[in-house]
């Protein structure tokens, strides 16, 4: 085949490809040519390749088990989800089937289910007078049987005769245990002080959003803010979430345990049901929120209440006054001056404006290093990683120095692991730049 | 049929199962009606396929375990709701997607939202899937796509959701889910195309 052939080819393959992506009707002459097809050119091989292995992403890699062989390892999470959805089904339990916090997500889900499983079983264990099951037999557990640290199997034992004691009768139905703190959910979130908050710490008092997004969680309830938006969060009941200033969204899911109250522009709002609302707070005054599903209860400053839908916005943005944008030579201007004058910040800042409104111009992509530069030197290495790795991505003539800057960037952060991938990804790029021997020098120590 | 082919054929996979899924149907009414028994079965039916879900949706394998965990109780409570209509596993497995997803995006831990997104925020290793032809990982192209072009592109060619559910399941109208699977097919075109031109070699190692 000669390449003016093969060329045409490719382009069919491309067209054929894209046109059963869209769900367009191919002819069986056209099916058969693109599942026969074998690309020739390498950019064609490459990309045969990225479809196919992202038609098998999430198949079990070789050496893993296998379905049919995983069985007995699915055993507990099996009997688990079982048991936690059948307990929800005969008590009309509210089952919680959000995750917990990150911190204790990890080994929740099997001991965690069984052991609210066996709780229940314990409840119905000593109310067989009034509860029975779906079938008509007494409950199938008897607590004897609970066995709260490990899954239960308990249900496909014979019915046991009740065994209610006086001590027993005081269980009580369980019950998720409803929230009593904020907690950081995700993202950035910095303390009064300016100091980070961890994943997942309670929280409380004033707090503000760092570089990216965070967010705040309280149960199931989150508040997700962008950055530089501030909160105040009161632990004193009902556990109130006042914003300050910013934007954002609110979300309550379709199960709720424990009602977050939001404060904004005096307003309050109960997050008592699911619901979905952006809010664009201006001040403590004025604000914007927009209920883009479910519905809320809101309570103005003057007490009176009414329920807001779907679709339904109270407040309105804040009238905005145009800004005038200087060109892009003059901010890069202003940026090269501030850093030869040793202002940090304020090269960052004018940078920043620079890539913000003129993202597309070489000049903004050229920005990218220096203004990393700027972050590491501020000690903020989080922002600065972010771009030189977006310059490395886009490639350029300062690719090197990125690539220099990112290991400085990850060596701040403290990923070694990373940093050791990063540096010998530097040395087999990049053999005889200048800074290979410190980089070879760190590796063999 | 070659291996690409077999590929593509799974990644337009809709509905292949010929059977009037009588005997799925009563497992799900069964499961759904309190029978543990058959929920057992019922979720033992659905693993392999929720796991699948997950995986594809989430790179990272702790997360994606925890986001099968919930995806299973969802998809289990949702049982009575299976009408035999389709075949048990498209069901699920759109179950199971709607569960992921929304999984995914509160934690901010998926394929969904960018590796480079989280690597400021969180310390876990994401896998990358380096191929033989690519140049780059399989993620670093995926990471490359706009959010919604990523979440389109995921549905559409790793789970093979049709784009009438990918609508669904994203809230988005059916042209949208069109022009953002052209679009990031495009995309993805293109940086492959430069990064070969380039004669970038695949330096990074799956971890």
């Amino acid at each position: 085949m000669n390449n003016n052939a093969a060329d045409f080819d490719e382009a069919r393959w491309r067209r054929l490809s894209d046109a059963e992506a869209s769900e367009e009707q191919l002819s069986d002459t056209d099916r058969d040519f693109l599942y026969n097809f074998s690309p020739r050119s390498d950019a064609a091989k490459a990309e045969a390749q990225f479809f196919a292995a992202l038609a098998s992403l999430g198949d079990s890699q070789p050496g893993e088990a296998q379905p049919g062989d995983e069985e007995p390892a699915n055993s507990p999470l099996v009997h688990a989800t079982v048991q936690h959805v059948l307990a929800a089904q005969r008590n009309e339990v509210v089952a919680d089937i959000s995750p917990p916090p990150a911190k204790t997500r990890r080994r929740w889900a099997v001991p965690g289910l069984a052991a609210a499983a066996a709780a229940v079983a314990l409840w119905l264990g000593v109310s067989t007078d009034q509860a029975t099951t779906s079938d008509g037999q007494a409950p199938a557990m008897a607590v004897n049987d609970v066995e709260p640290a490990a899954p239960s199997t308990a249900d496909q034992a014979p019915a046991p005769a009740p065994t209610t004691t006086a001590a027993a009768v005081d269980v009580a139905p369980p019950q998720p245990a409803a929230p009593t703190h904020f907690s950081v959910e995700s993202g950035s979130l910095l303390d009064a002080s300016g100091a980070t908050l961890q994943a997942n710490a309670i929280v409380s008092g004033s707090v503000q959003v760092g570089e990216q997004l965070g967010c705040v969680g309280f149960g199931d309830s989150t508040a997700c803010f962008e950055s530089g938006a501030r909160f105040e969060l009161s632990d004193d009941s009902p556990q109130t979430l006042v914003v300050v200033e910013g934007r954002g969204v609110i979300e309550s899911p379709e199960i709720t345990v424990g009602v977050m109250q939001v404060e904004i522009a005096g307003d309050h709002y109960t997050m008592s049901s699911p619901v979905k609302m952006h809010a664009t707070v201006h001040s403590r005054k004025a604000a914007k929120v927009e209920i883009v599903s479910g519905q809320v209860e809101v309570r103005d400053a003057d007490g009176q209440t009414r329920t807001l839908k779907a679709g339904e916005i109270r407040g309105r943005d804040k009238v905005q006054r145009p800004v005038v944008v200087p060109d892009a030579k003059t901010l890069l201007g202003r940026a090269q001056a501030s850093s030869s004058a040793g202002d940090r910040r304020a090269a960052i800042s004018h940078y920043e404006k620079l890539l913000r409104h003129y993202p597309d111009l070489p000049m903004s992509k050229a920005a990218l290093v220096p203004l990393a530069e700027k972050y590491l030197e501020i000690g903020k290495p989080g922002p600065a990683l972010r771009h030189f790795e977006r310059y490395i991505r886009l490639g350029g003539v300062a690719a090197q120095e990125a690539h220099n800057g990112r290991i400085r960037a990850l060596d701040a952060l403290g990923r070694k692991a990373k940093k050791q991938e990063a540096i010998e990804a530097f040395l087999e790029r990049y053999p005889s730049s200048p800074y290979a021997a410190k980089y070879r020098a760190s590796l063999s120590k | 049929m070659n291996a690409l082919a077999i590929a593509y054929r799974e990644s337009s996979v809709t509905d292949s199962r010929p059977s009037p899924h009588q005997d799925d149907l009563a497992l799900a009414a069964a499961a759904g009606s309190g029978d543990s028994a058959a929920a057992e079965r019922f979720v033992r039916r659905a693993i392999p396929i929720v796991r699948r879900v997950s995986r594809a949706i989430i790179a990272d394998r702790t997360e994606s375990e925890d986001a099968l965990q919930l995806a299973l109780i969802e998809v289990l409570s949702a049982a009575r709701t299976y009408r035999g209509t389709g075949a048990f596993d498209h069901w699920v497995r759109k179950v199971a997607s709607r569960a992921v997803i929304r999984h995914a995006r509160k934690t901010r831990s998926s394929r969904i939202h960018s590796i480079e997104e989280q690597a400021d925020t969180r310390h876990t290793s994401m896998s990358t899937t380096m191929l033989e032809s690519l140049p780059r990982s399989l993620e670093h192209y995926l990471d490359e796509l706009p959010e919604n072009q990523r979440v389109a592109m995921l549905l559409r060619h790793a789970l093979g959701h049709t784009i009438a559910e990918i609508a669904e399941l994203t809230d988005a109208p059916v042209p949208t889910v069109l022009s953002r699977i052209k679009k990031a097919r495009q995309e993805l075109r293109r940086l492959i195309q430069r990064d070969v031109n380039l004669g970038v070699k695949p330096v990074a190692r799956t971890s």
